[in-house]
């Protein structure tokens, strides 16, 4: 697309132009995210996924114990990852039942799931405290 | 009693610790009957050194009955079911797994009955896979068997989630402990298993002695005051309440 900036007449229409671009971007992304979640294998053990991605996935989901309900952004903010990473990990735990996930306007809201909640989460957590103090003790 | 010895990886002591808790309840006077479900990699006819012809794959293919896979321990009171090595899963053999479930608790009733067993005791295969869920199953109880490997410990968090699935009582045992620090990893073990609601059973030190034996010996017939002997007997007290 040409934009001539000198134009004056013309600023606006850029600028409903750029808006425009902006929104189908939008729901572009929500698109792909929506094929991605269906073109991935259901993962059937839900304990599984910790064995397969330990360390990045748990990251995750511990993100979103952390912050209850957010968004791909607010999680990749805590791990430092780029957000379509966090899109692809928060999408994997959503399919294997460890999130559950909402549509608020365009944005979509991750939050640990009920079977989660309480004590897969803690026990997951047992565990990554069992290897630290094992890895202190016979270091 | 139905005990089974569960492990998400090998090498972690599932078979000596059978073996020796076999002889140990025998010394006492119990009958008891060890049933090799490893069938992908059987071994405790080796520590028994047991000459066997027909064997539990036999009896699941209905080759044979359930008298004929039982082979006594010289004059003992252990009884042995050996397992021949195959490719295949215990469900794999039946149509459905209810199929198999049945099929081997006929074996455990048929012994029991000519016999009159008081525990059984199944050594099962490491890993998540369906012969061992399949005992896991039928159980009263399913000890974990784990070292402070973290490989064993991710396992074993995943495996004490199976026994809670399968509505299994499910005991942790850490084996292999490095005697120095035994007092350090029992309190860390012992918050471990609080925090994943499963009974923690104890732990063994590592015994140099048991290593050694190359599985040629049983310990808890030759030398059962060894430290690993005396930890275990400890332990069957609380196994079998």
């Amino acid at each position: 697309m040409l934009i001539i900036m000198s134009d004056l007449h013309n600023h606006n229409r850029i600028l409903t132009y750029l808006d425009d671009m902006n929104e189908r971007l939008k729901s572009l992304e929500l698109r792909i995210i929506e094929l991605e979640s269906r073109n991935f294998p259901q993962i059937d053990d839900k304990m599984a996924v910790f064995l397969t991605v330990p360390d990045s996935i748990r990251k995750s989901l511990f993100a979103v114990s952390k912050l209850k309900s957010c968004t791909a952004d607010e999680v990749s903010a805590i791990t430092g990852r780029h957000r379509s990473i966090e899109n692809k990990y928060l999408n994997e735990l959503y399919r294997a039942g460890w999130l559950e996930r909402e549509r608020k306007g365009k944005k979509i809201y991750y939050s640990l799931s009920n079977k989660t909640d309480s004590t897969n989460n803690e026990h997951w957590s047992a565990v990554e405290e069992i290897e630290n103090k094992l890895g202190r003790l016979l270091e | 009693m139905l005990l089974s010895f569960h492990s998400y990886k090998g090498g972690t002591g599932k078979t000596t610790f059978v073996g020796n808790l076999g002889i140990m309840l025998a010394q006492q006077g119990k009958k008891v009957c060890i049933i090799d479900t490893d069938v992908n990699g059987p071994g405790i006819h080796s520590l028994f050194n047991i000459r066997y012809d027909m064997t539990l794959i036999d009896f699941l293919q209905g080759v044979c009955s359930a008298e004929d896979v039982v082979y006594r321990y010289d004059d003992t009171k252990v009884y042995i079911v050996p397992s021949k090595a195959c490719e295949e899963d215990i469900s794999a053999m039946f149509k459905t797994p209810g199929e198999a479930r049945d099929k081997l608790l006929k074996l455990i009733k048929k012994i029991a009955k000519k016999l009159d067993i008081d525990h059984f005791l199944f050594d099962c295969s490491p890993g998540i896979n369906k012969s061992s869920l399949l005992t896991m199953n039928i159980v009263d109880k399913a000890t974990i068997v784990s070292t402070i490997d973290i490989q064993d410990i991710r396992g074993t968090y995943l495996l004490s989630g199976m026994s809670a699935k399968l509505d299994t009582q499910a005991a942790l045992l850490f084996n292999r402990i490095p005697l120095e620090k035994r007092d350090d990893i029992n309190e860390i073990v012992a918050d471990f298993s609080k925090k994943l609601g499963t009974e923690l059973l104890g732990i063994i030190p590592y015994d140099e002695s048991v290593a050694r034996t190359w599985s040629r010996k049983i310990p808890m017939k030759d030398n059962p005051d060894c430290e690993y002997c005396t930890q275990l007997k400890k332990l069957a007290e609380k196994l079998i309440k």
